[in-house]
């Protein structure tokens, strides 16, 4: 415990300084814009703004990054409680009673005041948490050798593709398989054979993983929304009385977010799950548990709360699997892993024993954000929606020549170019089929890691496959990646087969 | 069999997978060590996208008998069609011109061009003061406070 505080200690040193205070109230702001616009998520934000953090420094880059996914939380709810249109995923259990709130019951300012107050206490008790945890993680994963990790990223990889959704599960492992597949374009680095190059020198290095996410991303949804386009935009509210809530607001909400807190923290550190599913499972919960349960979806104050305060507390929990182990859980950490390994540095255990001023400073900022955002997304709230009313049509072609500006000031060749309008079409063509893109960003930015810790392990081995469940680590991370891939297959038999005998 | 738009996705996976493995089979041999270690791993990989493929497409296939119900695939060129077209034609000649005609005329072009696309040519003042400003105003911030160079206009000084 006296370790912890003195680590915190100097990262309470390292968030405080100017440049750190800076560089987070950026990235919260920055990110609280993307999450506001329906198109843009936390991770193509970050894909976009990937250049902005080339001069940062490490840690600088670290702390705007983590600023821009949190902060699109709190972004997020504002476009679902005044549009009715979620402006990311995370949000959408943010429409259901903040746009009634809003509405129906005419008090906009008490559902963008309950939704931050939500957002501000999940994000802050969920930092708690990821202090208490993240050095004894860090500790205990210094030990993992290749098989350890292999398993580990296997596990990760399972669970994002099999936490597709009803139905998707196969698919997604399919579109995981193709991210596997990219990651091994280029040449090889252990034998130096070029693999899937096609001769083109261009390929030698391999498919950048962070252009092609900005492709599928960025490329790919403003493709999506493009067909929304001149279907007419609901009218935004501009001008706003106090946004406060009433002493009777608090009575009801604080249960709520201290539950759904935990709850939205521990879904984050799972990988696979994300910030989408806390906030639908914190709802649920809400719901269940609530005595007025008719009120619900008719703007109900418990209802805003709890999903808000769950999704902060994901976004919190799910930087820690990519900060302590260097194993990402889901698209925006992988991202995020992504762009500090570009920058020089790669998270894992011993970020927290080499560099414990980078690991802490950044857990540390996130006080200082949260704070931050409180700020931006209470008083100021009437002032930042009024993004909402840039028309689409300004809008996607800015996002567009952001996209390609990104990509080139990452490689500096206006062939990857190519590489981005493909993968463009190439996420359209799988959203129209119903394939989920996460797995496959997930497989392409793991996939070399996942390779060489696999020939690693079987070089250690001598070649035997049984240094894979050769001790209880491997063993349980061996149980769990083939529980999460046949878990949802069973349960559906199940439900199929409880249907036929309803019937 | 009816091609709606799942079996034209399966089929490519399937497609796509036994290419990549034909492709991981050919691979030249390793200099050292074991000279078949480049190509177990993509073997892998292609097994399993094939594996998985074929139930896909099994399922899919088995659920249009059942039901009877099958909707063709069509190429709709329809509004969404033709802007996701056009972008993409943007793009691919923002491609060949970025670095002949520099950032800021190139990026300027494709950016007005799209807005003029979308807003059918209507109400072009404020879209073509903000594509300019961007084109502008990103070189100008990026090479002087980011230090990242783009490509300057090929007949101006700077």
């Amino acid at each position: 415990m006296e370790q912890i505080l003195q680590n915190l200690a100097i990262g309470i040193g390292v968030a405080l300084q100017p440049i750190n205070l800076m560089w987070v109230t950026l990235g919260g702001v920055l990110g609280t814009i993307i999450g506001m616009l329906p198109g843009i998520g936390p991770a193509s934000g970050v894909a976009l703004l990937l250049p902005l953090t080339f001069k940062m420094g490490p840690v600088g880059a670290l702390i705007t990054m983590a600023g821009v996914y949190y902060g699109a939380m709190y972004g997020g709810s504002r476009s679902s409680i005044l549009i009715n249109t979620p402006g990311d995923g995370a949000a959408i259990a943010a429409c259901w009673d903040g746009y009634p709130l809003a509405t129906k019951k005419k008090r906009p300012e008490a559902a963008l005041a309950i939704s931050a107050i939500a957002s501000f206490l999940g994000g802050m008790i969920a930092t708690i948490f990821m202090v208490l945890l993240s050095a004894p993680l860090a500790k205990l994963a210094i030990k993992f050798g290749p098989a350890q990790y292999l398993m580990l990223y296997l596990f990760a990889l399972s669970a994002t593709a099999s936490m597709s959704g009803e139905g998707k599960v196969l698919k997604g492992f399919v579109s995981m398989f193709l991210g596997l597949m990219i990651a091994t374009v280029g040449i090889d680095a252990l034998s130096g054979v070029h693999r899937f190059t096609f001769g083109l020198m261009e390929l030698q290095g391999g498919i950048d993983f962070l252009i092609a996410i900005i492709g599928i991303y960025a490329l790919g949804e403003v493709f999506e929304s493009l067909k929304e386009i001149g279907k007419g935009k609901t009218k935004i509210q501009k001008k706003f009385g106090r946004i406060w809530i009433t002493r009777e607001d608090w009575r009801r909400i604080w249960p709520g977010i201290l539950r759904s807190t935990p709850l939205g923290f521990v879904i984050g550190v799972l990988p696979g799950t994300g910030a989408t599913m806390a906030s639908i499972m914190a709802y649920n919960q809400e719901k269940n548990l609530s005595k007025n349960k008719e009120e619900f979806g008719e703007g109900a104050v418990e209802g805003l709360a709890a999903p808000e305060a769950a999704n902060n507390a994901a976004s919190v929990g799910a930087l820690i699997p990519m900060m302590t182990l260097g194993v990402p859980g889901s698209g925006t950490t992988a991202i995020m892993l992504g762009a500090l390994m570009m920058l020089g540095l790669q998270p894992g255990p011993l970020l927290f024993e080499r560099t414990p001023q980078i690991a802490w400073g950044v857990i540390a900022s996130m006080f200082v954000g949260n704070l931050v955002l409180a700020v931006v997304n209470i008083p100021l709230a009437g002032v930042l929606v009024r993004i909402l009313s840039i028309p689409e049509r300004i809008l996607y072609p800015l996002i567009l020549g952001l996209a390609f500006l990104g990509t080139y000031s990452i490689s500096n060749m206006t062939f990857d170019f190519f590489i981005v309008i493909a993968f463009g079409l190439l996420g359209l063509f799988m959203k129209r089929t119903g394939f989920p893109t996460s797995p496959m960003v997930l497989g392409a930015i793991v996939g070399g890691a996942i390779e060489e810790k696999f020939r690693q392990a079987l070089t250690i081995s001598n070649g035997s496959y049984a240094v894979f469940v050769s001790d209880p680590i491997t063993i349980v991370l061996a149980i769990l990646t083939v529980g999460s891939f046949l878990l949802p297959i069973i349960q559906r038999r199940k439900k199929a087969a409880g249907g036929m005998a309803g019937a | 069999m009816v091609l709606t738009l799942q079996v034209i996705a399966d089929l490519f996976y399937l497609v796509l997978a036994i290419a990549y493995g034909i492709g991981a089979l050919n691979l030249p041999e390793a200099m050292f060590g074991d000279p078949w270690e480049p190509r177990i791993y993509p073997l892998i990989i292609a097994a399993g996208m094939a594996i998985l493929a074929v139930v896909l497409l099994i399922t899919e296939l088995r659920r249009q008998q059942k039901t009877g119900s099958a909707e063709r695939a069509q190429f709709k060129i329809a509004k969404e069609g033709q802007i996701v077209a056009f972008v993409v034609g943007a793009s691919v000649l923002y491609t060949l011109l970025f670095d002949r005609l520099g950032f800021m005329i190139s990026t300027f072009l494709f950016i007005e061009s799209i807005m003029l696309f979308i807003s059918k040519g209507k109400k072009m003042l404020w879209p073509t003061v903000i594509a300019l400003i961007f084109a502008v105003g990103i070189y100008f911030s990026f090479s002087r406070l980011l230090g990242i160079t783009l490509p300057p206009a090929p007949f101006l000084d700077f």
